[in-house]
């Protein structure tokens, strides 16, 4: 945390000696710093410039969608595929036909379930990651 | 006639120098082939980029450290900066996919038999690749965490007869992941290499067909030059996932218990 940012940080959470109003403690509102924006300066627009990039690159990337339905999908088929060969192994080896495969088969839709949840985990982590990024990375 | 409009005829393995051990067929395939060209051209490029080594990267340079920056970020945003010991399994298993996927998309090629080759539609190549991530996971996992790397399967912080089914449900979604890994590459190049080929067979069909269906040929014609397009992005799409996940099972062999 640097310095002008400790002093806001104290400001927002004990409230202000000279009584301006409350500041809001989320990240979008925190400046950059306390220096007032210049419109020339060089880290300024370097900043719009790559947020342009971003977000047009995000645009681009929303076309996955395709990807993320077969990921999935995938996930889930081989959950339960899984479930049910370990269900029929058993059931092979010790004897305890049908039980086996009809237990291995529910516990493969859930291991399915659960890949699939993952999945969705990291895909909106991801989704997270960049919008924290399109702020600004210096803080 | 047939042979040309043959949707899988593409995905046929034969040998080049057959070789025979016992009752072993090892013979070295067109799949073999292209295994050597993809590594070969991926070893050649590379080096011939960075053989330079300007402060001030070259095209071919650029494009090299553009490679190694994607990985390198790849394995920090999802594993860490301990990943990144994993880089040159990550970067190799990514270009390796990458390459072979790429060379997919040629019809003809300087190979055996003059046409192309897709060495990821086949699931065997893959699942052995998800198979290799795997051991690596678990040898790795076992050999950092010892024991508790077990803890992979049983989560803290539930009830503990809920770990009766928790436990095996955790041990079959770990099962289920180089099955699913090796599943989606395959399945993704697969689909769309015969796709790509339906299409264009349609255009041979209807160009053979008679003078006024060969006018209808152009509709397909377009529709696989969009695929085409498609299909190098899957291309790339499908080996950024591949990688992408190992670092995410490898991030588990770094850190079990989440």
């Amino acid at each position: 945390m640097t310095w002008p940012n400790l002093a806001y940080t104290v400001r927002a959470l004990v409230g202000d000696p000279l009584g301006r109003p409350q500041i809001a403690m989320s990240c979008r509102d925190k400046p950059l710093s306390n220096a007032p924006k210049d419109p020339d300066d060089f880290e300024q627009r370097l900043q719009a410039k790559l947020d342009a990039r971003r977000s047009e690159e995000e645009a681009r990337n929303r076309a996955s969608g395709w990807a993320v339905g077969l990921r999935y999908g995938s996930d889930f088929m081989a959950g339960v595929l899984v479930g049910i060969g370990l269900g029929f192994a058993f059931d092979w080896f010790v004897g305890t036909a049908p039980l086996g495969i009809m237990v291995g088969t529910l516990l493969g839709f859930a291991a399915g379930t659960l890949n699939v949840v993952r999945a969705a985990q990291e895909v909106n982590a991801a989704g997270d990651k960049d919008a924290e990024s399109r702020q600004d990375p210096r803080d | 006639m047939a042979d040309a409009t043959n949707p899988i005829a593409q995905f046929e393995i034969h040998p080049v120098f057959p070789l025979k051990i016992g009752s072993l067929d090892l013979s070295f395939t067109n799949s073999s082939y292209f295994m050597v060209v993809a590594v070969a051209l991926t070893v050649a490029g590379l080096m011939m980029a960075m053989s330079r080594r300007a402060l001030v990267p070259g095209r071919g340079q650029s494009v090299a450290e553009m490679l190694y920056e994607f990985v390198a970020g790849m394995i920090r945003d999802t594993a860490g900066t301990e990943g990144l010991r994993f880089f040159p399994f990550v970067f190799t298993l990514f270009i390796f996919i990458l390459m072979a996927n790429l060379l997919g998309m040629f019809h003809y090629f300087p190979a055996p038999g003059l046409h192309g080759f897709t060495v990821t539609s086949h699931i065997i190549v893959t699942f052995a690749l998800s198979l290799l991530v795997m051991a690596i996971v678990v040898g790795y996992g076992i050999y950092k965490n010892g024991f508790k790397f077990l803890k992979l399967f049983a989560p803290s912080g539930i009830p503990l007869p809920l770990y009766i089914i928790v436990t095996p449900v955790e041990i079959i979604s770990f099962l289920s992941r180089p099955i699913s890994l090796s599943v989606r590459l395959f399945a993704n190049m697969l689909a769309g290499h015969i796709l790509l080929k339906v299409f264009a067979g349609f255009i041979v069909m209807l160009g053979a067909a008679g003078a006024g269906y060969a006018v209808i040929g152009v509709l397909p014609f377009f529709m696989l030059l969009a695929l085409t397009a498609l299909e190098f992005l899957v291309a790339f799409l499908q080996a950024y996932v591949f990688a992408i996940l190992t670092c995410i099972y490898l991030n588990d062999a770094l850190h079990p218990g989440h």
